[in-house]
């Protein structure tokens, strides 16, 4: 009947392809296999694989036996399913028996993975609370995320010679081997904290504070991405961790409680400091920075910045990234010497700080000149209505070549 | 639905009315005495509980702080610039009390300076208020921000903001 | 009910009958062809085709909204799509690929196939049914509206207050995004009022639950889902239209208000939305694989009550979306044990399927291939999804690529995979053509390929660190070595190109099948349950008449018989089984009258949404035609007086009056 060829011939058409099938899946297989496990990154600087502290390697261990385990139940599936498909395949065998099922093999096949998870289970368990211990902090350091940079606080704390609060943004440095926590919050919307080889993530929130253990074996510059989605520059919106040795911390903390020194009279250094008193301190604050009649100058992000803030530029060459971490204040070639430095020499490399040499010129001059060109942030006044003027980010300051060149002078002595 | 069709169209009650013209509850009465309007029916729970960056407890008429985050209790704490901040205060001392948020002063449009004061209402033992900061700026050399209980000498948390 | 049987008193055959003529001006629609016709349709048939194609054409949308941002992440620093455009663009791919192709192409089917499936001629309640499919369609409208109204949402699909507030979001597109998805939730709980009234009051005479079709079942467990988890969202968007469009301060930081309670209102319902994304597949393919293996669904009250599990344990499991939100440990660790509880009904439902297949007469049709395809994808998508219930682990994995490559293989690899296997499977039922084979294995093989070279390297790329939702990724996070990230975002985005074939091959499938398409017999598979036990496409009362069911797989149970040996041997044909239905034609069979009612009510909705937005008088005026179109309804009695329908004399075609 025209019922039964109309399935035959379309059954047996198939079935002329089953034996080319397996040559080609075998194939895909293979290639894929190799691809995959040849084909990962050296020196993923945001890793997951890769800890570099104690919290890090916490999670490490847990993970990496539960991969092995899924991956294993993967690979059976697969093969199960692989094996049925060339050994069931339609021989024109008569119609199979009607079977219902097997309770008993249900029961079993379902029982097995539930005592695989129960284990898996219990490990996580533990691991959660060891994760979320506090009592045996050592530092705190305060974060707090904004739209598009992440902001440090260090509230005094003596015995790290931490005498007065220090406040500084993008790279967050902390003695390596020492348990820091840090309380982090939000100005605006949510954020996340996230430096892969040191800790797994948590969220900034606005009006909640968070605990996150960050602690690094040794010293050294560790990767990290804002990872919850905060707008437009999210992706722009990046950290580093440097982990000095404790002498070394101690030496930064030193520098960054040096006062505040200007620049020498008649010099190009002194004539942008002018420059940054009549542009920069709308929003951003040079702590000790006074002005002629010896008032001290306080920005005024909050009635500028719809955030209320905007990074403290106090010892700006001792860091070396700028924007939120989007950007480099070293040239490559500088950059490459202290990414690369082993655990020894990376604390002197990091505490010898961005000099004129070393000095990134292109993208802080682009970012003096336009930076709603270089990072998206909405900084257009046209676009502001729903913020009553208040900016974004940084807006274009309209600034003259002549007084980007004085005020690149003058960011150059603030060590 | 007519009902409440004719009710809106009479307008807000007598008393509400005039509360609103003369600002009654919306002026913050932050001294030791009891406010007729500000502290009347007091809130006297806060359900914030995992958004809470300090508490700030009224024990035996001692104030401290304990910090999120950080152990044993504090007499000062840092709070970021231009980020709302939840304070919860607990009065654990017999006696109505409340605190109040000293954060230096501000400039008016016409030039004059305002202190900027910001207080929970006055609640009895056992009761507790939600305060949320929000500094603008650091405070000015040798004037710091904080946090004290009219009525009471001598108690202050000092807000540092770096 | 909608659908009344009484016996004739008169031997009219062909009465042509008119509706009442007391509405003047508003009489009810009459045509059965035509545009009109399926404009007031309220046929359960015509509705799932309009729905299943509406779909489809979002499907296409957000596959274009795809390939954009792939092509934007190709290279480091791209210039496809600048940073405003991007977030856009990622938060209506996933907007559109969830809410308005796999949940209405999954509504399209139940429509189509529940009814059938259960041997019933229509739902409970028909102008629901079409007020449903009018709603989602002006939903979906409305929210694409705003990439021409200055800009598209652009919070993400999550969208995570604060950000979505009017302050950090001043653009229209979200207040199209919240509204849009409003109107969408009501069609949708509509829906589900009316599939879960059908199945539970309207199966065939013998059809106890536990010998239900598997496909109506996962859509009921979907049904009662979608019941519970849409008046949360409801609650959510409210919350959120209301900030920004009325100065509410539910979500404001500064007025004490919490952000995370934005994220739990959201995941209470976005949780079972996964699992009604799913399910439906689930239960496809539950039916394709019995039938190409020739042998029982293995283990089908196994696979019912698992699906059953699911739901129910859907909803303990949602704050593992926020295990770095900071919930604090307990909530954490909490979370954590009931996600991984979670995986053991879905690893039953592998063994099921699995072991189906296992020892069967595997015949390789495209929707077999499908099928086949979903077992080994979903398992890979749900083993990653396993290692995401660790959650230490997770806490590095969240917000990767890592993420996005488990969700795509268990959505794309599992849901999507579910209804192309649904759409080779029931094509010829519902078009009578048989969509072609030799195309069909192209279109299956480009889309396997192209979805593991998109989705496959996207592991790789999250564990080694890039994180999702970003316009551009950089060089100096990419690592080094010829397989470095940049090898990977480049291969991927290559796959995504191959996919894109693999769709368009379908999308040619459909045009050439139209032209020329090969007619199908009536029971090209040889299928087992009982939607196959009628023409096709089905008469528009389905069933001559009603079938009393006696086992499972009814319509097989009627074709085979097991001999002395045990064998199973065929005692009758496909074309036997429907005479012996046509042969005992009911007298009288009555059916719902088409109606205007349903998409003037569904039409007033996104007024009053533009009402909301720009101006509350048109709002009004949006609620006066909702008011109206209510009223309209609720005086119309169901079915036109007098409308009557004839069985058959022959098996010819009939004429359907009214």
């Amino acid at each position: 009947m025209r019922h039964q060829n109309t399935t035959e011939h379309v059954t047996s058409g198939v079935n002329r392809l089953a034996g080319m099938r397996r040559r080609v899946v075998a194939a895909v297989s293979g290639v894929a296999g190799a691809m995959f496990l040849a084909g990962c990154a050296t020196n993923a600087p945001q890793d997951t694989w890769q800890p570099k502290g104690p919290n890090a390697k916490i999670i490490d261990d847990l993970q990496k036996p539960v991969f092995a385990v899924a991956g294993i139940i993967g690979v059976i599936v697969t093969v199960a399913v692989i094996v049925a498909v060339f050994k069931f395949r339609d021989k024109g065998q008569p119609i199979p028996h009607q079977s219902h099922g097997n309770p008993a093999l249900e029961i079993t096949l379902t029982i097995i993975p539930a005592l695989i998870l129960t284990v898996v289970g219990v490990f996580t368990f533990r691991t959660v609370f060891d994760l979320a211990k506090t009592s045996d902090t050592e530092m705190i350091i305060n974060v707090t995320g904004q739209q598009w940079w992440w902001e440090y606080d260090y509230p005094v704390q003596n015995e790290y010679g931490i005498t007065q609060p220090i406040i500084t943004s993008g790279q967050l440095v902390i003695p390596a081997g020492t348990k820091v926590l840090l309380r982090q919050t939000s100005r605006d919307v949510i954020h996340s904290y996230w430096i892969p080889a040191l800790n797994g993530k948590r969220d900034a929130v606005p009006g909640r504070v968070h605990l996150n253990r960050i602690e690094a074996d040794k010293p050294g510059i560790y990767a990290g991405q804002c990872t919850e989605f905060c707008g437009l520059s999210h992706a722009n919106m990046r950290m580093e961790a440097v982990a000095l040795s404790k002498a070394d911390f101690a030496k930064w903390v030193a520098n960054q409680l040096k006062p505040y020194t200007s620049p020498a009279e008649n010099t190009l250094a002194k004539e942008g400091e002018t420059v940054f008193m009549n542009q920069c301190v709308r929003c951003h604050q040079v702590n000790g920075m006074k002005r002629a009649d010896g008032t001290p100058v306080i920005a005024a992000p909050d009635e500028n910045m719809v955030s209320g803030a905007a990074p403290n530029l106090s010892h700006l060459m001792s860091r070396n990234t700028f924007a939120g971490a989007t950007f480099d204040l070293l040239n490559k070639s500088c950059r490459e010497d202290v990414w690369t430095a082993d655990s020894e020499s990376f604390g002197d490399k990091y505490l010898s700080g961005v000099n004129e040499d070393c000095l990134n010129q292109k993208d802080l001059r682009g970012w003096l000149r336009n930076a709603p060109a270089m990072k998206p942030m909405y900084a257009n006044p046209a676009l502001l209505t729903s913020t009553g003027g208040k900016y974004r980010g940084m807006p274009n300051l309209g600034l003259t070549e002549a007084d980007i060149e004085k005020l690149v002078a003058y960011l150059l002595t603030l060590k | 639905m007519a009902a409440g069709i004719a009710g809106a169209g009479l307008g807000l009650r007598e008393d509400l009315a005039h509360a609103k013209e003369e600002g009654h509850y919306m002026h913050q009465e932050c001294g030791a005495e009891k406010s007729k309007y500000f502290d009347k029916l007091p809130l006297e729970g806060v359900s914030a509980t995992s958004s809470v960056d300090t508490h700030i407890d009224l024990i035996d008429g001692k104030l401290v702080a304990s910090v999120q985050g950080i152990a044993g209790l504090q007499e000062t704490i840092t709070v970021p610039r231009s980020n709302p901040t939840n304070i919860v205060f607990r009065n654990k001392t017999d006696g109505e009390y409340r605190l109040v948020a000293s954060l230096g002063s501000k400039m008016l449009t016409d030039g004059v300076k305002e202190d900027v004061v910001h207080c929970t209402q006055l609640i009895p033992q056992g009761s507790e208020q939600l305060l949320i900061l929000n500094i603008p700026k650091p405070a000015e050399a040798g004037k710091p921000f904080t946090l004290t209980v009219p009525g009471l000498t001598g108690q202050s948390i000092e807000v540092i903001v770096p | 009910m909608a659908i009344i049987e009484r016996s004739i008193t008169s031997t009219e055959v062909f009465s042509v009958a008119t509706p009442s003529s007391s509405l003047g001006a508003l009489k009810r629609p009459v045509s059965s062809t035509g545009w009109k016709s399926w404009l007031f349709t309220v046929d359960h048939k015509k509705l799932g085709i309009m729905y299943s194609a509406a779909a489809l054409f979002f499907f296409i949308v957000g596959g274009l909204e795809a390939v954009l941002i792939r092509l934007q992440l190709a290279a480091p620093n791209g210039k496809v799509l600048n940073a405003d455009l991007y977030n856009q663009m990622f938060t209506m791919h996933a907007t559109t690929m969830v809410f308005l192709f796999v949940m209405p192409m999954a509504a399209g089917l139940a429509n189509y196939f529940i009814p059938l499936q259960i041997g019933a001629r229509d739902v409970a309640f028909p102008r629901i049914n079409a007020f449903s499919f009018w709603a989602f369609l002006f939903g979906g409208i409305f929210l694409n509206l705003a990439w021409f109204l200055g800009g598209a949402a652009d919070g993400g699909w999550f969208m995570y207050a604060p950000n979505s507030g009017p302050i950090f979001s001043p653009s229209h597109g979200i207040d199209f995004w919240a509204l849009g998805l409003q109107i969408t939730g009501i069609a949708s709980l509509a829906g589900a009022v009316n599939l879960i009234t059908t199945v539970l009051n309207m199966r065939a005479p013998g059809m106890s639950l536990m010998r239900m079709p598997i496909f109506t079942w996962m859509q009921l467990v979907v049904q009662f889902l979608l019941l519970f988890a849409v008046p949360v969202i409801t609650v959510a968007l409210f919350l959120l239209s209301f900030q920004r469009n009325f100065g509410a301060t539910f979500f404001d930081v500064s007025a004490g208000a919490d952000p995370l309670l934005w994220q739990h209102l959201f995941w209470i319902f976005g949780h079972p939305e996964v699992y009604i994304l799913i399910l439906p597949s689930f239960g496809v393919i539950s039916e394709v694989l019995p039938v190409f293996s020739r042998k029982p669904l293995f283990g089908y009250p196994f696979v019912v009550f698992s699906g059953a599990a699911i739901g129910f344990v859907g909803w303990g499991v949602w704050a593992h979306h926020m295990f770095a939100s900071g919930l604090g440990p307990v909530s954490v660790a909490v979370f954590s044990i009931s996600t991984m509880a979670i995986a053991v009904p879905t690893g039953v439902k592998i063994v099921n399927w699995t072991m189906t297949i296992w020892g069967g007469k595997l015949q390789f049709t495209v929707a077999m291939k499908f099928a086949v395809g979903l077992i080994v994808l979903f398992t890979i998508g749900g083993l990653s999804g396993v290692t995401h219930s660790v959650a230490p682990s997770d806490t590095q994995q969240t917000d990767t690529y890592y993420i996005v490559a488990h969700f795509h293989y268990v959505l794309f690899g599992g849901a999507i995979f579910g209804l192309f296997s649904g759409f080779y499977y029931w094509w010829p039922k519902v078009f009578g053509k048989l969509l072609n084979e030799k195309l069909g294995n192209w279109n299956f093989w480009m889309m396997v390929i192209g979805m593991n070279m998109t989705f496959g390297p996207m592991h790789i790329l999250g564990l080694q660190g890039q994180p999702r939702r970003m316009y551009q990724w950089t060089e100096a996070r990419a690592g080094e070595g010829f397989f470095n990230l940049a090898f990977w975002n480049m291969f991927a985005s290559i796959g995504s190109l191959v996919l894109t074939t693999g769709v368009l091959l379908f999308l040619i499938n459909i045009v050439i099948t139209a032209r020329n398409g090969k007619v199908a017999p009536l029971d090209p598979w040889d299928a087992r349950s009982l939607e196959w036990m009628t023409t096709n496409p089905p008469k528009e009362h389905n069933f001559d008449s009603i079938p009393t069911i006696s086992h499972l797989d009814e319509f097989f149970h009627r074709k085979y018989e097991e001999d002395a040996n045990g064998q199973m041997v065929k005692v009758k044909s496909a074309e036997q089984v429907l005479k012996d239905l046509e042969d005992n034609a009911d007298a009288h069979i009555h059916m719902p009258s088409p109606s205007y009612w349903p998409i003037v009510l569904a039409a007033g909705l996104p007024v009053i949404a533009f009402g909301m937005i720009y101006s509350i008088p048109i709002a009004i005026f949006g609620g006066v035609i909702v008011l109206f179109g209510c009223y309209g309804w609720a005086i119309e009695p169901s079915t036109a007086p007098d409308d009557d329908f004839d069985p058959p004399v022959t098996t010819k075609d009939v004429v359907h009056v009214g």
